[in-house]
């Protein structure tokens, strides 16, 4: 007896499914049914798994979903025969969500007008003496109405199918079998039953409200079935499956026309705007080369219909560019001729040579990919003119499907056992959920706090299948579906947490296997502070400076970053970058491109990275085994170091189709989810070795592929960036105080505090001036000396944390030309509360109007006199007998960094030195060029402490002192030792010996003893192994 | 006039330490939880207040962890002054975690001021907490002296120097008031008392004027005294020993008249009533009386002490009766009618549990309720009497009389009525089941409750009336 299951949620219907879509189907085509309707309640979130998965096994899939409305008893499913019947649900299901809050529904009887027309309607009644009333009624509005009996070995079972024939034979409608599946196979009882228990928020062990009492809402064998359900029924599912012949394979993206002129169509006007860019790139008319491969790309394009993506995406660019807000595009298509034609990128086809044809691929049928980075200031900016020009209906952002990783599955399982909140907190805290090669499960059993008795002997088995779970639904960072009309056509939309904000059901993997494009618009902070650099040369030098101004390929810009002075600059300003700059030695753009992909777990792990260096040093001795791997390689000397070149070769050396590239590609971008590219493995090996490679270099470019998944670095992106990298160390090193002040206005960004930025750029000759209400304006800015033409920063009011923003611009709008002249002046003329008169005063702006901080606070706190109409004298001197001791250094220091977190007075470790209390330690500056291998004492503020996945067991520790950075790097071993002091200490002592490596310096520590002591009270954090 | 103030600096860690045999103990606080207290072994591995659990358990893997209550906090310095309250009176208690004790009153008492110390840090210590005692001229000045780093002595001079030394942040002072008297270089009290006292009110506000006022004595510290909570005891001798319980009627009824006055005079009640018969050459013995809800009355206890009594055997002339009541407490105003009566039907049902239980033993009454557990046997879950009733969703029939264990079924089922239903679950206690139920006529006639269970095996579980 043949059937199809009718009735069915999966974990996307949250915390009451088990099973995944695609384990659903799985099972549904292993047990033969005949199709399968995926039903989550008011959600078509999980259709696109499941499709995807259904495509793959060949089995019919039903679109659907489950209600529970406010006004009629029983559980309501929809099914989907048609396309318009999808559109009418999605409609419906938007409906019911855009009434509430996240994550919530309501629907009411009268709104299923909406799917009357389409939707093939099953009802499972309330058992009581309205049904009868409330089926006429549904029966009226679809037409037909079947009645779902269900056999979950109950007792009410047959009294209940004994009801529900009496009900049909009063309404004149079928019964239909359905199992109200809520996992695909019994074994997933226990994960059901804890996700009931999250659910209601009462452990197992406080016996659960609504649990099932037994294991019954699964996919069964076909045979039981038959024994448990009339012929008839069964045949009822086959005669509804029969009339669905929906696909979502039949969804398809409509592209806004607005776009397009009137008299054009899209592919003749993407011509003229890429002719139009062509007289603007290149002035002096387009080498040959170019526009051959102009025409192939404008051709390819053509060909797979993308020509209303890049006109989208070139309105989104052209609003920006008026606006005066910066952006870069990366991505596979966006490093093409034709998006540097229009301007959405500005990687000079000239300089690198990227064929689109290795990003978007005709026979591997993926969308193309074009991420734009806007300022991320400025980003909200550009989301409303989307939402403005579009509409909401149009336009609305991807999901993110938030899921259930180690932490917060261990958390969750925990508390569902009954397990004491406190002792869960125990077992996970201290984890280090990125050790791949020690995994959690292992160190949570070394802890040896888990008991292997009662509840607390499930905690892991339940948690790891608990891994990957969908929690909710979120937001996308950008990912924006704009449609050519209702984006609910395609799919539901409902509200995101955030107000005015909704998104769709699908998240990107979701719209990318429909073959469904959205555009990124994401949010990049270096963009800002460069457009606040560019606008400060401006200032200085006249005229309007963009990106294309930057002089390129400058030699003094390599020569600072072959130093390792990248500090600020983007990307590579970490810490692992920068020690690799002086070993890569970067010379030109390209050098650039690499060194943004190598520092990533991909390289590393794969252990690509020292062959690059090596053969980076003798590129004459690289050898290929072929014409066909050099095409691959050549460019990175041999050694695979971007993510694309890692899938060319799968398919040149391995023998991999373009299907199966496809499939392990994205394997690799859900490796983070799922972990589990081991399918590929077998695969690699063996085509490789049967194509003549040794196993070595296959399993090298294996756990390459793994490291790669989920941080996946394209070089299509690494030559977006690479760019950004070079603008931003060109302003370094030739504008290095406009770049400070950007950096500075644009925080919080970057790697570094603001903090650590001025003292750097102070270091290399930046002057600095200090925050004063008689110079200051709100925002940091530049001063000029009229001796010379170099610039200083000036630091604005806004550093003081404690001003609010409408104060600083009441000090700086109400200053007269010739400044404030006493406090009592300042304190009439801006009529500033107290909190903004003390946070002046704490910040040091005062200055230049009281004699120290702690006098300038006292004054300040006298309570207002009956002051003052402005034309009274202002310089009568403050009624004041006490006076306050004068600020000691460390006061003064103390207050720095308590107020404005950063000080230009001495550093507090040159104030200790100073007091002889660091005898035999060197500095900073020194160390670097202490021999290698002799024994050194060092001293300094923990600035940060990072334990990387990637190195097991290590603890590197950045010091900070008056002359700079020290890196310090602690074994193992060395830490089990003196865990307290490497986990307590603010001020860090060091002995150890140095070590010199490729122009990097680090000590490897021996000692360890905490003197914070000595800096008690000072306001510095240590940023812990973030 | 000198003042002594204990400061526990441990309190809780110390108190939870008495707990776990001797390992380490740190309190935790917050979400996500971090140290706030840390007992002294714990602290010399190097935990410390505001770390992660992490860090702490990485510094000390054998620390066992609390969560840090207030309440709790408040009944452990309760437990210390009624422990102190033999060397230290008048006492008064000082939230969070000090006492406060005249010195002078004391001193006359033990030699000297270091005597009276090291006695009372002895006895502490022998109770397992730290404890930190300073004096001062006023209360505030022995507190702040006290919680700083301690420091004991009769000399007046010498404590106002101590105490202008101290740092503003050993105040209890708002965190804003005393960052912002840091930030005007005002770091000692020292430096506060060298300022205007006007300037500085006018400046500061007149909380922290009338606080500096109050350490030094100018304005007065309202202060209220403790007393360890009250007991009640009573002793009668008999006019003439006897074995009758009849004849200890009397006596008894004007003992519990006694605790029934004492109890209104202070709005007490109480649950547990230790009775003792006295014999001549005997060794006493004793009677605990536990009613069902907290009472006053004497009309209860005496009934419910005369159904003990009855209960057992006498078989020792009583000499003397004896009452004590050690734990009490505050009874709720009660509603009372015109005429004091207040017995409404729950007082007659509670006095009907009192004389069942007397007659039964206390732990022979339990009220039935049901919890959520799909398991028949683990459905059923028995309450203290007096418990609100259970919500009476409709689920499946099921048979009031639960077969328990289940017995094996020995004859073919005459009729089925209903079935099956599948009950599977329990996986999480380690008591899992999977069973096959069915309702069935048996042929004796009974109408049974069966199931089979994995293996195939039949048994009766229940049986319907």
């Amino acid at each position: 007896m043949e059937y199809a299951e009718l009735h069915c949620i999966s974990n996307l219907t949250f915390l009451r499914g088990a099973s995944h879509p695609s384990e659903l189907v799985e099972e549904a085509q292993r047990l033969g049914y005949r199709a399968l309707a995926l039903t989550d309640e008011c959600s078509l979130a999980g259709m696109a798994r499941a499709h995807i998965r259904a495509r793959e096994l060949e089995l019919t899939l039903i679109t659907g979903s489950e209600f529970h409305l406010q006004d009629l008893p029983g559980t309501l499913v929809l099914l989907a025969p048609s396309r318009a019947a999808h559109a009418a649900l999605s409609h419906l299901i938007t409906r019911g969500r855009r009434r509430c809050a996240k994550g919530r529904y309501q629907l009411w009887k009268d709104d299923l007008a909406l799917c009357h027309q389409h939707c093939i309607a099953l009802w499972r009644p309330g058992f009581s003496n309205e049904d009868s009333l409330h089926g006429e009624a549904l029966k009226a509005g679809f037409g037909t109405l079947r009645l779902m009996a269900e056999r979950p070995l109950e007792q009410a079972d047959h009294h209940r199918n004994q009801w529900l024939t009496q009900l049909a034979r009063e309404l004149d409608c079928p019964v239909v079998a359905t199992g109200n599946v809520h996992m695909h196979q019994r074994s997933r009882k226990p994960l059901q039953d804890l996700v009931t228990a999250i659910r209601t928020g009462t452990p197992l062990t406080r016996s659960t409200r609504g649990l099932q009492a037994n294991a019954e809402r699964y996919l069964r064998p076909r045979p039981q079935l038959e024994r448990l359900f009339p012929a008839h029924w069964l045949e009822e599912t086959l005669r509804v499956a029969r009339q669905c012949h929906f696909s979502l394979d039949e969804l398809r993206y409509e592209y806004p026309g607005e776009l397009v002129p009137v008299d054009h169509t899209p592919t003749t006007w993407l011509r003229k705007l890429v002719e139009d860019g062509q007289a603007w790139r290149f002035p002096d008319g387009t080498p040959e080369a170019i526009r051959a491969q102009l025409e192939h790309e404008l051709a390819l394009i053509e060909s797979l219909g993308y020509e209303p993506f890049f006109l989208t995406i070139n309105d989104i660019v052209r609003f920006a560019r008026q606006s005066g807000i910066l952006c870069q595009g990366r991505g596979s298509a966006a490093n093409s001729v034709v998006c540097y034609c229009l301007g959405i990128t500005e990687v000079d086809p000239r300089r690198i040579n990227l064929l689109l044809e290795r990003f978007i691929s005709k026979e591997r049928g993926e969308p193309p990919d074009i991420d734009v980075d806007f300022e991320h200031e400025r980003r909200e900016e550009v989301i409303q003119y989307i939402y403005r020009k579009y509409g909401r209906d149009r336009a609305a952002l991807a999901a993110t499907v938030i899921c259930y990783r180690p932490r917060s599955a261990l958390r969750d399982a925990g508390k569902a056992l009954g397990l004491d909140p406190l002792h869960v907190e125990q077992l996970v805290q201290g984890i280090d959920w990125r050790d791949r090669e020690d995994d959690w499960q292992q160190q949570l059993e070394r802890k040896g706090l888990l008991s292997n008795r009662g509840p607390a002997r499930h905690l892991i088995s339940l948690a790891r299948e608990l891994l990957g779970f969908p929690r909710h639904l979120s937001q996308h960072v950008g990912g924006f579906v704009i449609a050519s009309r209702d984006v609910a056509d395609l799919v539901p939309v409902e509200n995101a947490a955030m107000a005015d904000r909704t998104v769709i059901q699908w998240d990107k993997d979701d719209l990318e296997a429909l073959g469904l494009l959205k555009v990124d618009v994401l949010s990049l902070g270096m963009l800002t502070a460069t457009r606040k650099a560019l606008e400060l040369m401006g200032e200085r030098h006249g005229g309007h400076w963009t990106l294309a101004d930057i002089p390129t390929e400058d030699p003094a810009v390599y020569r600072m970053l072959q130093q390792g002075r990248s500090m600020g600059v983007f990307q590579v300003e970490s810490r692992a970058q920068m020690s690799m700059l002086p070993r890569l030695r970067p010379e030109c753009y390209y050098d650039l491109v690499v060194q943004v992909a190598i520092v990533r777990p991909g390289p590393i792990q794969g252990n690509m990275v020292h062959p690059y260096l090596q053969r980076r040093q003798n590129p004459d001795a690289v050898a290929y085994a072929d014409d066909r791997i050099r095409a691959v390689l050549e460019s990175t000397l041999g050694v695979p170091i971007f993510q694309e070149q890692v899938i060319r070769l799968a398919m040149v050396a391995a023998g991999f189709s373009a299907g199966e590239a496809d499939q392990l590609r994205r394997a690799m971008a859900a490796w983070k989810r799922h972990g589990d590219l081991s399918g590929f493995r077998e695969k690699l090996v063996n085509g490789m070795n049967s194509n003549g490679y040794s196993t070595e270099f296959a399993e090298q470019l294996y756990r390459q592929m793994c490291g790669f998944g989920g941080y996946g670095f394209p070089e299509s992106h690494a030559a977006s960036f690479a760019l950004l990298v070079y603008v931003s160390a060109w302003l370094k090193c030739h504008e290095p105080a406009a770049f400070l002040c950007a950096l500075l206005n644009s925080q919080p960004m970057g790697f570094y505090s603001a903090s650590q930025l001025v003292q750097n750029a102070r270091r290399e000759g930046v002057e600095v001036h200090p925050v004063d209400v008689n110079h200051s304006g709100v925002k940091h800015r530049l001063e000029y000396d009229t001796r010379d033409e170099t610039p200083a920063v000036r630091l604005g009011l806004s550093l003081v944390r404690a001003l609010t923003g409408e104060a600083a611009e009441r000090v700086v709008a109400r200053r007269p030309s010739t400044g404030y002249q006493t406090t009592e002046e300042l304190r009439y003329r801006t009529d500033l509360n107290r909190a903004d008169l003390e946070a002046l005063a704490g910040g040091g702006a005062l200055r230049s109007l009281a004699e120290n901080r702690h006098q300038a606070r006292w004054d300040l706190l006298e309570p207002t006199m009956e002051l003052a109409l402005p034309d009274v004298s202002p310089s009568r001197p403050p009624e004041t007998a006490s006076v306050m001791p004068a600020p000691r250094e460390a006061d003064t220091l103390l207050e720095d960094y308590a107020s404005l977190g950063l000080s230009l007075e001495r550093h507090p470790l040159a104030l200790i030195r100073g007091r002889g209390q660091l005898r035999h330690c060197v500095t900073a500056d020194s160390v670097h060029q202490a021999e290698p291998n002799r024994p050194v004492a060092v001293a300094g503020l923990v600035t940060g402490r990072q334990r990387p996945g990637s190195a097991a067991g290590v603890t590197f520790v950045t010091l900070e002192d008056e002359t700079g950075n020290l890196n310090v790097v602690v074994w193992q071993a060395t830490a089990r030792r003196q865990r307290r002091p490497l986990l307590n200490a603010r001020l860090l002592h060091v002995k150890g010996t140095v070590e010199q490596q490729d122009g990097v310096t680090h000590i490897i520590a021996g000692r360890l003893s905490d003197l914070s002591h000595l800096i008690d009270n000072l306001n510095v954090k240590s940023r812990d192994f973030h | 006039m000198l003042w002594l103030y204990i400061h526990f600096p441990l309190m809780l860690a110390d108190h939870y330490r008495t707990r776990t045999a001797g390992a380490p103990v740190a309190l935790t606080r917050g979400t996500p939880p971090v140290v706030t207290q840390a007992c002294s072994d714990a602290h010399r591995a190097g935990v410390q207040p505001g770390q992660s659990l992490a860090t702490a358990q990485g510094l000390c893997p054998e620390l066992n962890l609390f969560p840090f209550r207030e309440r709790a906090q408040t009944r452990v310095l309760e437990q210390l002054a009624t422990a102190m309250y033999r060397f230290l009176s008048p006492l008064t208690l000082w939230e969070p975690d000090g006492l406060l004790t005249q010195a002078d009153q004391l001193g006359q008492l033990y030699e000297s001021l270091e005597a009276l110390t090291g006695c009372i840090t002895r006895e502490l210590r022998g109770m397992g907490f730290h404890c930190r005692p300073a004096t001062g001229t006023t209360p505030r000045m022995a507190r702040l002296l006290a919680r700083h780093s301690g420091f004991c002595s009769e000399d007046g001079p010498a404590l106002m120097k101590a105490t202008r030394a101290l740092p503003v942040t050993a105040t209890d002072w708002p965190a804003s008031v005393k960052q912002r008297l840091n930030q005007m270089g005002l770091h000692t009290l020292g430096d506060l008392l060298n300022c205007c006292s006007n300037e500085l009110a006018s400046r500061l506000g007149p909380e922290l004027q009338e606080d500096l006022q109050r350490i030094l004595g100018k304005r007065a510290e309202p202060l209220d005294e403790f007393h360890p909570p009250d007991r009640f005891h009573q002793y009668a001798e008999l006019p003439q020993e006897t074995r009758s319980v009849d004849r200890l009627r009397f006596p008894l009824e004007h003992l519990f008249r006694a605790l029934e006055h004492f109890l209104r005079e202070h709005q007490y009640a109480c649950g547990r009533i230790r009775v003792t018969l006295h014999h001549p050459d005997r060794p006493a013995t004793p009677l605990e009386l536990r009613t069902a809800r907290q009472e006053y009355q004497a009309e209860a206890f005496l009934e419910l002490a005369l159904l003990h009594l009855n209960a057992m055997k006498l078989e020792d002339d009583v000499q003397a009766l004896s009452i004590d009541v050690s734990h009490l407490v505050s009874r709720d105003r009660e509603a009372t009618d015109l005429f004091g009566n207040n017995r409404t039907r729950n007082e007659a049902l509670a006095a009907l549990l009192h004389r069942l239980r007397a007659r039964l033993g206390a732990d022979s009454i339990h009220q039935p309720g049901s919890r959520a557990d799909p398991r028949p046997e683990k459905a059923l879950r028995w309450r203290q009497p007096g418990a609100s009733p259970d919500s009476t969703e409709t689920g499946p029939i099921r048979p009031v009389w639960l077969q328990q264990p289940p017995i094996p079924l020995r004859e073919p089922p005459h009729r089925w009525l209903n079935g099956p239903e599948r009950i599977q679950g329990g996986w999480w206690d380690g008591d899992y089941v999977r069973r096959d139920y069915y309702i069935a006529v048996l042929a004796s006639g009974r109408c049974a409750w069966l199931y089979r269970n994995h293996q195939r095996q039949w048994f009766i579980h229940g049986w319907f009336g």
